[in-house]
């Protein structure tokens, strides 16, 4: 009867130890490496996280610069506008135009820098508004150097009493066009 | 002598029949997991078909266990999701961790939905979330497509809201889950 009795506890206990191994399996076979993620894929790298850290600090201040440089920018196109009409009266005053030209080229370079100089994550591709927002930037980026270079070119025949010609014209074309590109450029990125 | 032996076969036969019960295996066939951040100027909808994932049922209950690199979720603009690595400590936490466990699910009558008590771990940090409900789209003989979702809080998870022109993103995410899984038994 003993035996009996033993054999039943082991019997009705087998299920129980089975149910304690089923749970070790299940337990072992739930974990992250059964899944086939590669080590690269588990493993974390604080090198990587600190690099996203700078680019994103880096373009922080770029986003910052890029909205205050769009004040004097705006600003210089309708100086600007005020200064040719005054220039076609007979003014030769294109002073704070040229200084708050110059200023605008200053705060455009430094909002540019930090986006050339952030880190660039591996396989960065632009892609999205992002992508817009850079090819935007390869209309304003020459037309950034070359309208004030124009600029220089009419200050230079307005203090020589020379005709200024067509080239008020084109610097007011090439100054919308980077003004309308540089807008939309800043615009895109909140959509 | 005959009397032990019909005891003995009388409580033996069925412990042998219970160290026999089924064991299911789950496999995570394929996923789409889609988050929503939501910002006062632009939603933006976020993917990952990357997802892997197992589950065991035994003793009654399920567990699953589905992982996604954090780097595979696609919004469309590699920019933003090169922010959203940062912003979620993805270089020191490169995968989300989701454990589930739920009620045996009932192959003979498929459910209609699932209640699961999940644990996610994401940026380093778990947050458990009870009692959430998965539809059961459809259900083959070996085959579940199962959709669903919860809300996550980004405070929660100790992730600053990343901000454009100065205005954070809502701190609620919804993440969508749509998943398909494969079921294996074996008998043990």
């Amino acid at each position: 009867m003993v035996l009996t009795l033993a054999f039943c506890v082991t019997a009705f206990g087998a299920p129980k130890a089975n149910e304690k191994n089923n749970q070790t399996d299940a337990q072992s076979g739930l974990s992250l490496g059964d899944l086939g993620f590669s080590q690269q894929d588990i493993q974390g790298d604080p090198r990587f996280q600190k690099d996203l850290e700078t680019r994103s600090d880096m373009l922080r201040i770029h986003q910052t610069l890029g909205v205050i440089t769009a004040i004097p920018m705006t600003t210089e196109f309708i100086l600007g506008l005020t200064t040719a009409g005054n220039v076609s009266n007979g003014s030769q005053d294109t002073t704070l135009h040229t200084t708050l030209g110059l200023t605008t080229v200053a705060l455009y370079g430094t909002t540019a820098l930090f986006e050339i100089l952030a880190p660039k994550p591996k396989g960065l591709k632009p892609s999205g508004n992002t992508g817009v927002h850079e090819s935007l930037s390869w209309i304003h980026l020459p037309l950034m150097v070359v309208v004030p270079l124009v600029g220089d070119m009419i200050n230079d025949r307005i203090a020589n009493h020379q005709p200024i010609g067509n080239l008020g014209i084109v610097h007011g074309a090439m100054a919308t066009t980077l003004l309308a590109s540089y807008l939309t450029s800043l615009t895109v990125m909140t959509f | 002598m005959k009397r032990f032996l019909g005891w003995f076969f009388a409580f033996l036969t069925p412990a042998l029949a219970f160290s026999a019960g089924e064991k299911a295996q789950w496999i995570l066939l394929k996923s789409e997991i889609g988050y929503t951040v939501t910002h006062p100027l632009h939603v933006v909808h976020g993917k990952s078909l990357s997802a892997k994932g197992k589950g065991v049922c035994y003793g009654g209950h399920c567990e699953f266990l589905v992982a996604v690199p954090v780097k595979t979720f696609d919004s469309g603009d590699q920019n933003r999701d090169f922010h959203m690595l940062e912003v979620t400590r993805a270089g020191l936490y490169p995968l989300i961790e989701v454990n589930a466990k739920t009620a045996e699910i009932q192959t003979e009558h498929p459910p209609k939905a699932i209640y699961a008590d999940l644990e996610v771990g994401f940026a380093g940090k778990k947050v458990q979330y009870r009692k959430v409900k998965l539809d059961v789209v459809e259900w083959k003989s070996r085959e579940a497509h199962i959709t669903g979702g919860f809300t996550l809080s980004l405070k929660a998870f100790g992730i600053a809201p990343p901000s454009l022109l100065t205005m954070p993103v809502k701190d609620d995410v919804p993440v969508q889950l749509d998943m398909t899984w494969k079921r294996e038994v074996s008998g043990k």
